[in-house]
């Protein structure tokens, strides 16, 4: 099983029990934009305690939930590690804060036909776009800036840009927009 | 020279992105792990090659101790 089955086979048990969740991370911005390797998958979910502390049961048996949580680093928000048994690929999930954005971004996901047969929810491609460009400046991490390029180069000019800009000035990040914006120009020509 | 070089590198760009404007949704959404699972493969190859008395599982141990070094350095 590869590691996007067993991401598919994981929705699949999200919806089946009427989990709210989205994919989020690279994998969206993979979808939105140029793919690129990544050795995890992101997901939010929206439970209350008891929901997670009943999620372990629910799992698809070649996925188990490490027993320590975790935190991120840009918002603090907490997190649970999922491993693949036989794989190095891992999911990591999320909860939902209460972080205007990551409430935003929730609210605003759609479902998307991956395949016949298979959806999943994955956030707009402008929440992509903000969230890359807040954890490349918040974290310093280029590959996020690089992520935030791509899904301006292939979205373009379609992007909701009062949208964008809102929340990069709210999260002071409207200098690292404008940088992607200058980067990605030329790919709207085309 | 560095002109060329910047040419080059932005023309290699622009194909990738009209390339993701042509891939289906699947193929979008599978090509991240799949090229993580390839890139792996290749690394294990080049860590046999290396230390050909490695056993199967040192071989993998090898491999998590360089993602591990990866992901340091981009974090």
């Amino acid at each position: 099983m590869t590691g996007t089955d067993s991401l598919l086979a994981l929705t699949a048990v999200f919806d089946r029990n009427e989990i709210p969740y989205m994919v989020v991370g690279s994998y969206s911005s993979n979808f939105y934009g140029v793919p690129r390797s990544t050795k995890d998958a992101d997901l939010v979910l929206h439970l209350s305690s008891s929901g997670w502390s009943r999620l372990p049961s629910l799992l698809p048996p070649e996925i188990t939930m490490e027993e320590q949580m975790g935190f991120e680093m840009v918002t603090s928000t907490r997190k649970e590690l999922l491993r693949m048994k036989g794989s190095l690929f891992q999911i990591e999930l999320f909860h939902l804060s209460d972080d205007p954005h990551d409430q935003s971004r929730f609210s605003r996901k759609r479902y998307v036909e991956i395949f016949p047969g298979s959806s999943v929810w994955l956030p707009l491609p402008e929440d992509v776009i903000v969230q890359k460009l807040r954890w490349s400046k918040g974290a310093k991490r280029a590959k996020d800036f690089t992520d935030a390029v791509a899904v301006l180069e292939v979205q373009g000019k379609s992007l909701d840009w009062a949208y964008i800009e809102k929340w990069c000035g709210e999260h002071e990040t409207l200098d690292v927009l404008a940088e992607a914006k200058a980067e990605a120009a030329a790919a709207w020509e085309e | 020279m560095n002109d060329s070089i910047r040419q080059d590198a932005r023309a290699a760009d622009l194909a990738k992105v009209r390339q993701a404007r042509l891939m289906s949704p699947e193929m979008k959404f599978r090509a991240g792990a799949d090229l993580f699972e390839e890139a792996c493969r290749w690394t294990l190859a080049g860590i046999a090659h290396q230390f050909p008395e490695l056993d199967e599982p040192t071989r993998l141990k090898e491999l998590r101790r360089r993602l591990a070094l990866a992901e340091r350095s981009h974090s």
